[in-house]
């Protein structure tokens, strides 16, 4: 038997487009996504403001411009609103407040709900007791349940973070607890054959290993303490942007309405990327 | 006096585990008799399903008998002890440590002085030819060289007895070979027990002093292996190793046939 091997194919040069350089490739990965990003937000208020010369009404669809001016002057204060009996009218401060208050209440809620899906996970009492907890109130809507809070413990601050930081335990709970159950067996095994005992598996291997899935929870349960806190206070609240809100869509100013709207969400978009700094820094091992 | 270097690596008698899987009873082992003395090098052989992994975690205490018993060094085997290390075939190390990290985690985590395990880790993370790679994440890593991380870390958290899940199965062939080259350096040099299930005849020749083929819940097959090492390519036109390869592959596609 003869083998013979083929004549070596040259390969052809590729234009790796600075391939070789990984840190430049990155770069330029990085300014093309700012790029569509951008393209993205001038393409959307483009949009609106075909649909507000459209439209032409103030009062149903006022132009990006129009919102814009509208927020800027209103940030630092306002005296409709102080004439309503707001205490503390400028969009600036009641932003701050509905974020600062939902922040506070989604780290502790977050805590509590990661601890306790975590633990549900290997502690079958805990999962019995919890689950049902967090899967049947965790279905109903903020706008449900926060009545009942805001009678139980009031139109001050406590309702509100009782409820935002409940919504916050439910989502980072259900994530920790479902990321807790397929962890792969054999790393825990893997482990207890090093000679872990059960409580050093569960600090050492367990939350480590399900932290990515625990964080990537955390950012969705951000979000959500955010929109939860301004629904809450759209329902009944001295302060914050749930609260503008309710006040200016009384008096049909679509403007205001949309302009705090926008202000929240971007604040919230603000913190998300904040976030995703933090994450990626902890879980730089991914 | 008895000291546990008196006993063998493992005594196992009458061995039976039952346990049930996918709603039904199943019992892979039934009557296991196995004696594998202190430094030896044994291979596990068996068709799948067999019982050969089940054999494997029992020994390891991570599967409970219900029936015999199992002793390691002598000392009954309740469950998972840092004497008892294992490689497993998946990845199992921390993958949120770095590779000297993985190699410490053991005696680290078992609050070994650090004077201790510190030159061990060093020792292993150069004999495994992990030296400059000490600060990689494991992503970083091939996984032929993630496979060495777990032998060094199993190695550095210096347990009596190494047991080994088919470390090697998803690996290619020259990586397969280099990894089979450091084994055998590391298990010359601390002479420790080796028990080490493959489903591959020739990765068993080649390691193995002795080798144990497991079938219908029992030995079905114990050969010695007694050709020089080292065992490199050459052992293919060995007459008496392709004897012996024809050996353990009729047993294993008899039984193989029967399962199916």
């Amino acid at each position: 038997m003869t083998i013979t091997s083929p004549a070596p194919t040259p390969i052809p040069a590729i234009d790796t487009h600075g391939a070789a350089d990984p840190r430049r490739a990155r770069r330029r990965r990085g300014v093309s996504a700012v790029a569509w990003r951008l393209l993205g937000i001038v393409g959307a208020l483009g949009l609106w403001q075909l649909g507000a010369v459209l439209v032409d009404s103030r009062g149903v669809l006022p132009g990006p411009a129009i919102v814009f001016s509208e927020l800027g002057a209103s940030l630092l204060d306002d005296p409709g609103l102080r004439y309503l009996g707001v205490q503390h009218p400028g969009y600036l401060y009641n932003i701050g407040w509905t974020v600062g208050f939902a922040v506070v209440a989604w780290l502790v809620g977050s805590a509590l709900g990661a601890a306790v899906g975590l633990i549900s996970a290997r502690v079958q009492l805990v999962r019995n007791v919890s689950e049902p907890l967090l899967f049947v109130f965790g279905a109903v809507p903020a706008l449900v349940l926060a009545p009942f809070f805001l009678v139980w413990f009031g139109q001050g601050w406590a309702g509100k973070a009782v409820l935002v930081a409940f919504y916050s335990f439910v989502t980072v709970g259900l994530v920790a607890q479902s990321a807790a159950l397929s962890f792969p067996r054999a790393s825990e095994e893997y482990a207890a054959t090093l000679g872990l005992d059960t409580r050093s598996r569960f600090r050492h291997v367990v939350v480590p290993g399900t932290l990515p899935a625990i964080l990537a929870g955390l950012r969705i349960a951000l979000a959500t303490a955010i929109a939860v806190q301004a629904t809450v206070e759209l329902l009944g609240s001295q302060t914050g942007v749930g609260r503008l809100i309710a006040l200016r869509a009384n008096q049909g100013d679509v403007a205001a309405v949309l302009g705090l709207s926008l202000a929240l969400g971007l604040s919230a978009m603000a913190l998300d990327l904040l976030l995703r700094v933090v994450i990626r820094r902890i879980i730089r091992w991914q | 006096m008895t000291t546990t270097t008196d006993h063998p690596a493992f005594h196992i008698e009458g061995l039976r585990v039952t346990f049930e899987a996918q709603g039904r009873q199943i019992t892979p082992l039934d009557g296991l008799d196995l004696d594998v003395p202190r430094g030896q090098f044994l291979c596990i052989l068996g068709p799948s399903g067999q019982g050969k992994s089940t054999l494997l975690r029992t020994m390891a205490g991570l599967q409970e008998a219900s029936a015999g018993t199992v002793l390691a060094s002598g000392r009954p085997v309740t469950g998972p002890d840092a004497n008892l290390g294992m490689v497993f075939q998946q990845d199992a190390i921390p993958m949120w440590l770095r590779v000297r990290d993985n190699i410490a985690f053991g005696p680290r985590m078992r609050k070994v002085p650090k004077a201790v395990y510190g030159p061990r880790v060093d020792h292993y993370l150069t004999e495994v030819g992990l030296g400059g790679r000490e600060r990689a994440w494991p992503k970083e890593l091939s996984g032929g060289m993630r496979k060495r991380v777990a032998i060094a870390a199993v190695f550095a958290n210096d347990p009596d007895v190494l047991l080994m899940d088919e470390p090697f199965g998803s690996l290619d062939y020259f990586t397969r070979a280099s990894l089979h080259a450091s084994l055998l350096e590391l298990w010359q040099e601390t002479g420790k027990t080796i028990v080490f299930v493959t489903h591959d005849v020739d990765e068993a020749i080649k390691l193995a002093d002795r080798v144990v083929v497991v079938t219908e819940g029992t030995v079905g097959l114990d050969v010695t292996v007694d050709f020089p090492r080292p065992r490199g390519d050459e052992l293919r036109m060995n007459p008496e190793a392709d004897s012996l390869r024809t050996t353990l592959l009729r047993v294993l596609e008899s039984r193989a046939g029967g399962e199916q």
